[in-house]
């Protein structure tokens, strides 16, 4: 249907383009360490994209067919005109490496790995589980357009995550997930990592108000750079004048740090071949050794940039149109922490998508913070990502990715922590 | 309505229930005065799900593959054994519809562009403006909810929303102020678009002259939206009786005493009618009613889904929601307000030395287990001697549920609500959170 339709569209429309999902997702969920529910989710949807005289209109259904590239074609008449519309050409990568290996995994595996998530929490005193999840996906993605695109791609994600709560004179909490695109998630070990943190958190202590140094844990890095730092990379950011890195390509803008948008990353939780409007995957150098290099592009920003796209084009389903979006944004450095005593040690950020994307400014209450080897009750630590990156910033060896953020703990020398 | 329907809902299990949905949405959004994303779709598709020994679930797009879902959810409901109380009720006949006065699908698109152009007029000129964006939104919903207990309950949602984000820069500060307003209605409720600009560009363009906020434990005094998302936040997602019965809420077993200052009453109600946490029927096809909270500072009730209602022996509240037909329903929300009192805005900061005025919500997220909660202010504005002097920015507040709402000691008379959508274990439903001026003791965060 898909060629079908393009060849219609091809002679209604200056440029047109598919975007096709067909997955199985399958989730389930523990309470209080029992299995509750076990849910599976089919999911068929098409997004198609015209561009007709500069003028983009998109439809999206579960149902392709002739009338929904009608209807794209008459939204674009009403749509209006911005010259830089425009999609991906041909790709530069071969057909036959554009297929990722499919992986199966069987639901007797994923109750056993449930079976495995909760079962640490037996043997923890005063703790018990609370929601714990096992969620796997297979999607394939076809990427077509009348370029003569064509692009398909597998992918198979598998997830674990489990809650747990301690309880000794107050509650304390904990939390653990890992992400992978191979079917190797240790869940006995995430389920473990929950019940330690809840545990360890257990009978905190106050802290002092004031500025101190702070070590962010992975986890903490990503609900921070995620909300902060990664928006200001993005190319529509910058050209709409709403980035803060804007006019300072070739400055000194950070501390010896390194930040590359890699999507070729082998182990990569945002690896793939290509991007969500077919453009190759790319290494993109964004800051070396502190020094400005670049950004993110799509296809519709590297026209108005005049420059290519770097393969950044991500939508958040079939429904929804691309726009720019960071894939393995990898973030390291040669300064190492030498000694964690003395520093507020940060597992992760409560309300981090509270910040602010634009300039970089921060306030949020911590999750699971310790002080030398003790559980802190309550802190929150504020500041601006933009000026904390500019000096004494240290690196630790554990890198985790959440998300697109990949970093190991980082160690900001004064930030502002209250109590 | 769906071929098997009835076939379905036989099958030897203890509860069978059938959720379908046919969607159709716009969305127009105007980048720098440009309305070049227009998007439009149609989705459909139903969810099946079964309890057995434990809920099974089963989704999908095409109707044609009813018969072979059920069969994988009544699989799925073998895959574990718990013993899931779930006391039978007798199902709902019904048909439902949300009052429209002008069907957004009968709305021309250029009539809805408009609506972003006429916003971007009042801001493009304005000194310090960089950059905006303006999204227009509608959907509606049919839906068709059938259970093995004998519910035949048709539906028609309709909801429209307006968003709008304006970006400023000075002297290398670089701001953004955001205006939000939507509802349960047709396109009758969005006016005046040009007030959406005015407002966002006035936030953004104070934002550039604010100072960094001070950070320490102060009286703060919030305005009513901001107040929203305190009680959403503050004590919502601790009285939802899934966190209760897993053993992550600060007040379990806690029903009947007081929690709160005596001015404080707290309430759940998806029965308003146009609000955005709107609905007739939850999405188990639970009739939706108001839900006292917490009354004059005592904790009166929990929010229910059927299960957890039988769980634990109380009243179902009809608060049982799902993002759509893919999702299983779990306990939410609706839209939960603060009831005004008696105090006029300038006798709540009488007697306040220093503190912070915090207006606008950035949204917040709880932990409820620790019981403590964050949550963030749009701007801000110093209390100092009882009068309101310079403005601050990027202001956060934490606090702790049984404390912060025991400090509340003024409530104000005025009422004002916000629209948002409310996360929870991966799925986003539309809310409403509202209520008064209120004073309360916080642990403010700034970022200077």
């Amino acid at each position: 249907m898909i060629e079908a339709v393009l060849k219609r569209l091809s002679e209604a429309a200056d440029e047109a383009e598919i975007f096709s999902v067909k997955s199985k997702s399958t989730t389930i969920k523990t309470t209080r360490s029992e299995i509750e529910s076990f849910k599976e989710k089919s999911t068929t949807g098409y997004g198609v994209r015209v561009i007709i005289g500069s003028k983009m209109g998109f439809y999206f259904t579960n149902k392709l067919d002739l009338t929904a590239a009608e209807k794209a074609v008459k939204i674009a008449g009403a749509s209006q005109k911005d010259e830089f519309q425009g999609l991906a050409q041909q790709m530069k990568v071969k057909a036959e490496e554009n297929t990722m290996s499919e992986i199966v995994m069987t639901v007797d595996e994923g109750i056993e790995m449930a079976r495995q998530l909760v079962s640490p929490a037996g043997d923890y005193k005063e703790l018990h589980a609370t929601t714990g999840t096992v969620s796997w996906s297979t999607s394939k993605i076809t990427v077509a357009n009348t370029h003569g695109l064509w692009a398909e791609k597998s992918e198979f994600t598998l997830a674990a995550y489990l809650g747990t709560v301690a309880t000794g004179v107050e509650q304390s909490t904990g939390f653990h997930y890992e992400v992978s695109r191979e079917k190797d998630i240790d869940a006995y070990e995430v389920g473990d990592a929950a019940c330690r943190l809840a545990s360890d958190s257990l009978n905190p202590g106050p802290v002092d108000t004031g500025r101190t140094r702070v070590v962010l844990r992975p986890m903490a890095v990503s609900d921070l750079f995620e909300n902060t730092l990664a928006p200001s990379f993005s190319a529509d950011s910058v050209q709409r004048g709403r980035s803060m890195l804007g006019d300072q390509v070739g400055e000194e803008i950070f501390s010896k740090l390194d930040i590359v948008d890699d999507a070729t990353l082998s182990g990569g939780l945002m690896t793939e071949p290509f991007d969500d409007e077919g453009v190759s995957a790319e290494k993109t150098r964004l800051v070396t050794k502190g020094v400005l290099k670049g950004f993110l592009y799509d296809t519709y920003t590297a026209n108005k940039g005049g420059t290519v796209s770097t393969g950044n084009a991500g939508r958040a389903s079939y429904a929804g149109l691309p726009g720019v979006s960071a894939s393995n944004f990898i973030v390291s450095g040669s300064n190492k922490i030498e000694d964690e005593k003395g520093a507020l040690i940060v597992h992760g950020l409560v309300g981090a998508h509270t910040a602010n994307p634009i300039s970089g400014d921060f306030s949020c209450e911590t999750r699971n913070a310790f002080l030398n080897g003790k559980p802190v009750k309550k802190a929150i630590v504020s500041g601006n990502v933009f000026e904390l990156l500019k000096s004494g910033v240290r690196f630790g060896t554990d890198v985790k990715q959440y998300s697109s953020i990949r970093s190991p703990s980082i160690e900001l020398p004064d930030v502002m922590v209250v109590g | 309505m769906l071929d098997g329907l009835d076939k379905a809902l036989e099958i030897s299990a203890r509860f069978v229930d059938i959720t379908f949905q046919e969607r159709e949405s716009t969305s127009i959004v105007t980048k720098d005065g440009v309305a070049k994303d227009i998007s439009l779709g149609a989705t459909a598709g139903f969810g099946v799900r079964v309890l057995d020994r434990i809920w099974g679930f089963a989704s999908a797009n095409n109707p044609g593959e009813l018969l072979d879902a059920v069969g994988r959810a009544h699989r799925a409901a073998q895959a574990g054994k718990k013993e899931i109380a779930f006391t039978p009720v007798e199902g709902p006949v019904d048909r439902v519809k949300t009052p429209v006065k002008i069907e957004p699908l009968d709305v021309s698109l250029e009539e809805k562009i408009e609506f972003g152009q006429r916003a971007y007029n009042v801001v493009k000129d304005r000194e310090h403006v960089v950059s905006s964006s303006f999204t227009y939104f509608d959907s509606k919903i049919k839906g068709f909810y059938a259970s093995s207990e004998g519910a035949r309950i048709e539906s028609e949602t309709t909801k429209v929303a307006f968003f709008g984000g304006v970006f400023a820069k000075k002297n290398g500060a670089l701001q953004f102020g955001s205006e939000r307003a939507g509802a349960t209605a047709g396109f009758e409720y969005l006016k005046d678009p040009e007030a959406f600009g005015v407002g966002a560009a006035d936030k953004a363009l104070r934002l550039l002259d604010a100072r960094q906020a001070p950070s320490g434990r102060f009286k703060v005094v919030l305005d009513p939206l901001l107040t929203g998302v305190f009680i959403h936040e503050a004590l919502g997602h601790a009285v939802e009786a899934d966190h209760i019965i897993q053993g992550e809420s600060i007040l379990e077993g806690r029903l009947g005493e007081t929690i709160a200052s005596e001015q404080v009453t707290i309430y759940d109600d998806p029965t308003i009618p146009g609000s955005f946490g709107f609905y007739f029927y939850d999405d188990e096809g639970t009739r939706a009613r108001k839900t006292m909270l917490v009354e004059d500072g005592v904790l009166k009730g929990f929010l229910h889904s059927r299960e957890t209602s039988s769980t634990l022996g109380r009243d179902n509240t009809g608060n049982a929601r799902a993002q759509g037909f893919d999702y299983l329903p779990i306990v939410r929300m609706s839209n939960t307000f603060l009831e005004p009192r008696g105090q006029e805005l300038d006798e709540l900061f009488e007697g306040i030395d220093y503190g912070v005025y915090l207006l606008g919500s950035k949204g917040g997220e709880v932990d409820p287990a620790k019981g403590v909660f964050q949550f963030s202010a749009e701007e801000g504005f110093l209390i100092e001697k009882g009068e309101i002097t310079s403005a601050v920015k990027d202001v956060a507040l934490s606090g702790e549920i049984l404390k912060i709402l025991r400090e509340v000691d003024g409530v104000g008379r005025d009422f004002d609500s916000h629209i948002g959508f409310c996360g929870k274990e991966g799925q986003s439903v539309p809310v409403g959170d509202g209520g008064a001026h209120i004073r309360t003791t916080a642990a403010v965060g700034g970022a200077g």
